[in-house]
């Protein structure tokens, strides 16, 4: 059965939302096993049990050809190098000598085989999509050597590939029993739903053993629940804890923070396609009602950076610098508000209800819109709720976000912008038009970028269509998100990643002092 | 306590004794928990009534500056995450939950007496009928089936209340129609039928008067186990949008503070407690006049 | 009425209540503002199904027969104990709930038993000191179980117990030492029930001869009280105990949620928030058929235990 194509996103696209409720059992008495509080559920079935059987994400049990660097760029994993041989082949090395769960070393046919039966033809179109790959594009060479072959040329796929959803299995793996193999420095032990994973440590992990013998990653959605099983000394690590309790845990001399800017960012997202916020001046004026920085001081807690666009600083094509800004200025925005065709009706403010502060940031910007004269309604929905109003583009605005759980983001752009882009298509083919697509030049700028094979040339293209799309006001940019994580600190060795989930666990030590 | 109560108890039974018959008011206040279900309720009353005059702030007007401030004789329990004076935002949040309370119940009483009386005069097919239907009813643990509509119909304080006035009309048809069927073969009734008076009269003048004790007392005691649904349906993030200051929603949302900012969970919650259990002290006091002879145990959420 | 005529009754109306039940859960899923088949479409596909696809999905499952028709076939499957599929899994949904309602039972016996704990001795005392501040107290006390939202009393127990205290734990499930809170959650609520009707059958039962007649054999007072009385007050209250599992049930849904146990409750808040139709029904009818059966089994031990209660007819 094909998963929602949008959920999927969501799961791709990952940060998006963040999440609510799950749970699991306390960790062991054992120095080298940690558990973890994940803000989503990494058994939910409703996300995972068609990509694999369990969450790729964070467990570390399968591992994709390629993962990502500190700075988003595509880093040798379990393949060592990869070329493009012409426009639409990329040929890839496979890494000789890793050793899968059951033994089997990893060779091309392995590869052939997840992405044609696993990936391509289980997930359908979306993927191909995604991926721009279709069934039969995926050849063996030799015994290491593996060559996609893309629809169209796409200087962004091994970027794209470098995701946790991306991992390679064998065919000996039967995914849909809970049979998971991996290449990856645990094995998988446990899964018990709606609570936990349980993983342990996989001695012949080609990157050497892994220090813990054990990882629980327990489900805990909402927040201050995490924040309490940390406290309690149920789990050792969490992360997002709640900004509730960011300045008295920041206090605590048993638990130790971390924060790290994500590939996330949050903005008010205008129906371009709707009346009234068709009207520029209305979403300029828009712009002009909200100041990110007093919404990141005090609702945030300080978490996150004010934002000049809609796509995080992490992602290495963004350059908020040369973006327009609009500060906050009260009397300038009423009077775009008066220039515009906004007639005092209510619009429609869409909320995801597992947003995180969702309801606080909505209330916010409700009362910041109320200032110049802008009446919002808000409607705080669960998320099927909220594909409902977007499919038919019945809303005005919403609150959310993008981010990218591979280092290509090159998809956060088309996706959201091009009006053949998920968000825009559908309605565009039906009805001519889309939700935040300008269209036009920007369209162009997008595409132009997308096939970019120079790093310059795409980060110009892309530019001058971020530059486009805020001139146009077509989102009102809050905050890059930043992540926290909150430790036991007695805990040492923990890597954090742009990616949140590609967090590193092999090298977590507990020093012996302290613990609970 | 107890001693500043009986003084209460005092003046107001001197007042009642106009216009009511000792007797009433002696079983009323027999039980001073009666009496504080009275103040409790009466209190709510003016509240509900006169919130909005009383409270000094605009329940959704924000200070981002002074958020999360402790009381203070400013706001006397304190503000909330956006700033808000939480006092001003629980005196509107009155009206609300009361209304809601309110309506719902009298859906369920209109509702559900009218099946019971249907049931219980007509007799026959008509009401082993009905009273299956109230059997199904009764079969689905009202909460579990008012979030299931109302989570399907979609998260609005309007969907709430039909939810939860469809799930609770049942105990009123079964309480009506079983009040029906031992007064419906008794003389006067019998001598109202053979004089020729129409069956919706005889229903309505001769054999609801025998009910309205009972409904009173179920009904008052129905007002605070909506509330309490309310609340509960509002937790799983089925009731009222924001800014609307409802107290299930205020309560769920202050949680998250119970440690730094203890005001924001507790006063809704403190509020709503109280006014529950000015409901069943309430409910319980009426019992002891209205209707001596029955003990039905009160139910908890819906 | 025989006992025999009274016993085939009582099945044929719980028959009948079940087949209404089942209904009302298949009826459910026309409660969606729009087309049933466009909407699961929409949710298998993650967008708009376009007209073709509707039809085809139509044809395919049927959905052009009479909705009565569907509903039959839908009844058979779940008499087989088939409730159909999850839509975002390949999980059956009779998988899903064999699950989760274990999970919600063990959590509904524990609150009876925290009822219990709670409800006799305050029930007994109040009995004893009628009338009394010690009676008004621990009237009013159950009354405040009753009041409290659980939510809120979830979270400061939470907050006494394992933040303050450091026992038991915040959330999950697998160990008697997760059900403690929980139960605590549950059970308090029903209290005040159950507290009252111990306090009356208590009182009753003490005003009834045998107990004079043991009282006056010289036994100290306090074992009367225990031995006879509550013997013979406890035959309703564990009725009512078991009567109050629709109560349980519905406190369970924010209790499970609170306490992130996978049962019933977390299964339903999240099915109906996924639009997860199949799941929703199938939690709806199980939960209310368990209810039904329930009643029938303490109706019919209530009346075999307690040969007073009349045969036949309904009580009402």
């Amino acid at each position: 059965m094909a998963g929602s194509r949008r959920r999927l996103l969501a799961g791709i696209a990952g940060s998006g939302f963040a999440c609510l409720a799950g749970c699991a059992t306390g960790n062991t008495d054992d120095e080298t096993a940690f558990t973890v509080g994940l803000a989503s559920d990494p058994t939910d079935t409703s996300r995972y049990d068609n990509w694999g059987g369990m969450a790729p994400y964070w467990t570390r049990v399968i591992e994709p050809l390629v993962w990502g660097t500190d700075d988003m760029q595509p880093k040798p994993w379990l393949a060592t190098d990869w070329t493009a041989t012409d426009d639409t082949t990329w040929v890839f090395e496979l890494r000789e000598g890793v050793p899968f769960h059951n033994g089997e070393e990893l060779t091309a046919d392995d590869v052939v085989h997840t992405f044609e039966e696993n990936i391509l033809t289980e997930r359908g179109d979306f993927v191909y999509g995604w991926l721009h790959l279709e069934p039969g594009s995926v050849t063996k060479r030799d015994e290491y050597t593996v060559a996609f072959e893309t629809t169209d040329p796409f200087p962004g796929f091994p970027g794209t590939i470098a995701h946790n959803m991306i991992d390679i299995q064998p065919p000996a793996a039967d995914r849909q029993a809970g049979e998971i193999i991996g290449t990856g420095p645990f094995t998988l032990e446990e899964i018990r739903r709606g609570q936990y994973v349980r993983v342990e440590r996989f001695a012949d992990y080609w990157g050497g053993e892994p220090n813990p013998t054990e990882l629980t990653f327990r489900a805990a959605e909402d927040e201050t629940t995490r924040t309490d099983l940390l406290e309690s000394g149920e789990v050792d690590l969490i992360y997002t804890p709640a900004k509730s309790r960011l300045s008295s845990l920041r206090d605590r001399d048993d638990v130790r923070i971390a924060s790290q800017q994500s590939t996330g960012a949050t903005s008010v997202w205008l129906n371009v396609h709707r009346e009234p916020t068709d009207d520029v001046s209305l979403r300029r004026a828009l712009n002009h009602a909200v100041s990110q920085t007093e919404l990141v001081e005090t609702v945030l807690e300080g978490v996150g950076e004010p934002a000049r666009g809609p796509i995080s600083t992490v992602v290495d094509w963004v350059d908020e610098d040369e973006l327009p800004t609009y500060e906050r200025d009260r009397d300038a925005a009423r009077d775009l508000v008066d220039r515009s065709a906004y007639d005092g009706t209510e619009l429609t403010c869409l909320v995801d209800a597992d947003m995180d502060d969702g309801k606080l940031i909505g209330q916010v910007l409700q009362s910041a819109f109320d200032e110049i004269g802008v009446d919002i309604d808000l409607a705080v929905l669960e998320r099927a709720s909220i594909n409902d109003r977007t499919e038919r583009g019945e809303f005005h605005l919403q609150v959310g976000s993008t981010g990218s759980n591979s280092p290509g983001a090159d998809y956060l752009m088309w996706e959201n912008f091009h009006t053949m882009g998920i968000e825009n298509k559908d309605l565009y083919e039906a009805e001519g038009t889309g939700l935040y697509n300008l269209g036009g030049e920007v369209d162009d700028h997008i595409e132009t970028g997308y096939q970019a094979r120079d790093p310059a040339t795409k980060r110009d293209a892309y530019l001058e269509a971020q530059r486009t799309i805020m001139d146009a006001a077509v989102v009102v940019p809050l905050f890059y998100q930043a992540y926290v994580v909150a430790a036991d600190a007695a805990i040492e060795g923990l890597e954090l990643h742009p990616i949140d989930a590609f967090a590193e666990w092999s090298n977590l030590t507990r020093t012996a002092d302290t613990n609970e | 306590m107890i001693a500043g109560l009986d003084t209460v108890v005092a003046a107001l039974r001197r007042r009642y004794r106009a216009v009511r018959t000792s007797r009433t008011t002696a079983a009323f206040f027999a039980n001073p928990l009666n009496g504080v279900g009275l103040v409790i309720v009466a209190v709510l009353s003016i509240a509900a009534v006169f919130g909005p005059v009383i409270a000094p702030y605009d329940p959704t007007s924000q200070d981002l500056v002074n958020r999360l401030q402790p009381p203070t004789p400013a706001h006397p329990m304190g503000t909330d995450q956006l700033g808000r004076d939480v006092f001003s935002r629980l005196l509107y949040g009155a009206r609300l939950s009361l209304g809601i309370a309110v309506a719902v119940t009298a859906i369920r009483l209109v509702l559900g007496t009218a099946i019971g009386l249907l049931a219980g005069y007509v007799g026959g097919w008509l009401d082993e009928l009905l009273m299956r239907l109230v059997d199904v009813q009764l079969a689905f643990p009202g909460l579990v089936l008012a979030l299931v509509v109302a989570g399907i119909l979609g998260p609005s304080l309007r969907n709430v209340m039909l939810a939860l006035a469809v799930v609770g009309w049942a105990s009123y048809a079964r309480l009506v129609r079983s009040s029906v069927l031992s007064t419906k073969e008794r003389e006067f009734v019998q001598a109202a039928r053979l004089m020729g008076v129409s069956r919706r009269r005889i229903a309505v003048r001769h054999l609801l008067p025998n009910v309205v004790g009972p409904l009173v007392v179920l009904a008052t005691m129905n007002l605070g186990t909506v509330i309490l649904g309310t609340a509960g349906l509002s937790f799983i993030g089925l009731g009222a949008q924001p800014p609307t200051p409802e107290w299930g929603t205020m309560l769920s949302a202050g949680r998250h503070h119970l440690r730094e900012a203890w005001w924001l969970a507790n006063a809704p919650g403190a509020t709503i407690m109280l006014t529950v259990l000015g409901f069943n002290l309430l409910g319980d006091g009426l019992r002891d006049v209205l209707d001596p002879t029955h003990d039905e145990p009160l139910e908890k959420s819906i | 009425m025989s006992r025999y005529d009274y016993l085939a009754s009582r099945f044929a109306t719980s028959l009948a209540v079940t087949v209404g039940v089942s209904v009302v859960s298949y009826g459910l899923l026309f409660l969606t503002p729009g087309d049933p088949a466009e909407i699961i479409l929409s949710q298998q596909l993650g967008r708009q199904p376009s007209a073709a696809e509707i039809e085809a999905f139509r044809a395919e499952n049927g959905l052009n027969d009479p909705i009565p028709v569907q509903y039959l076939d839908w009844l058979l499957d779940v008499c087989r104990g088939d409730f159909g599929t999850s839509y975002y899994s390949d999980t059956p949904v009779s998988t899903l709930i064999a699950e989760a309602l274990p999970v919600t039972l063990e959590l509904a016996l524990a609150a009876m038993l925290v009822t219990l704990a709670i409800s006799i001795p305050a029930g007994v005392v109040s009995a004893v000191s009628r009338g009394s501040p010690i009676d008004y107290a621990s009237q009013l006390g159950a009354l405040l179980g009753v009041s409290m939202p659980n939510f809120w009393l979830a979270y400061l127990l939470i907050l006494v117990f394992p933040l303050t205290l450091g026992v038991f734990p915040v959330a999950g499930a697998g160990s008697v030492g997760h059900l403690v809170l929980p139960a605590i959650t549950l059970g308090t609520g029903m209290a005040a029930v159950v507290t009252r009707l111990v306090r009356s059958s208590m009182l009753e039962v003490l005003d009834e001869a045998y107990v004079d007649t043991a009282r006056s054999k010289g036994l100290r007072e306090r074992i009367v009280v225990y031995k006879h009385a509550l013997r013979n007050a406890l035959v309703p209250v564990v009725t009512v105990l078991g009567l109050q599992l629709g109560a349980l049930l519905n406190g369970a849904v924010v209790v499970e949620i609170i306490f992130q146990r996978p049962g019933l409750g977390t299964l339903l808040v999240d099915a109906v928030f996924e639009r997860n139709y199949p799941v929703v029904q199938g939690v709806t009818l199980v939960t209310a058929v368990v209810f039904v059966a329930t009643n029938l089994v303490v109706d019919l031990t209530y009346r075999y235990l307690d040969p007073r209660v009349r045969l036949g007819g309904e009580t009402a």
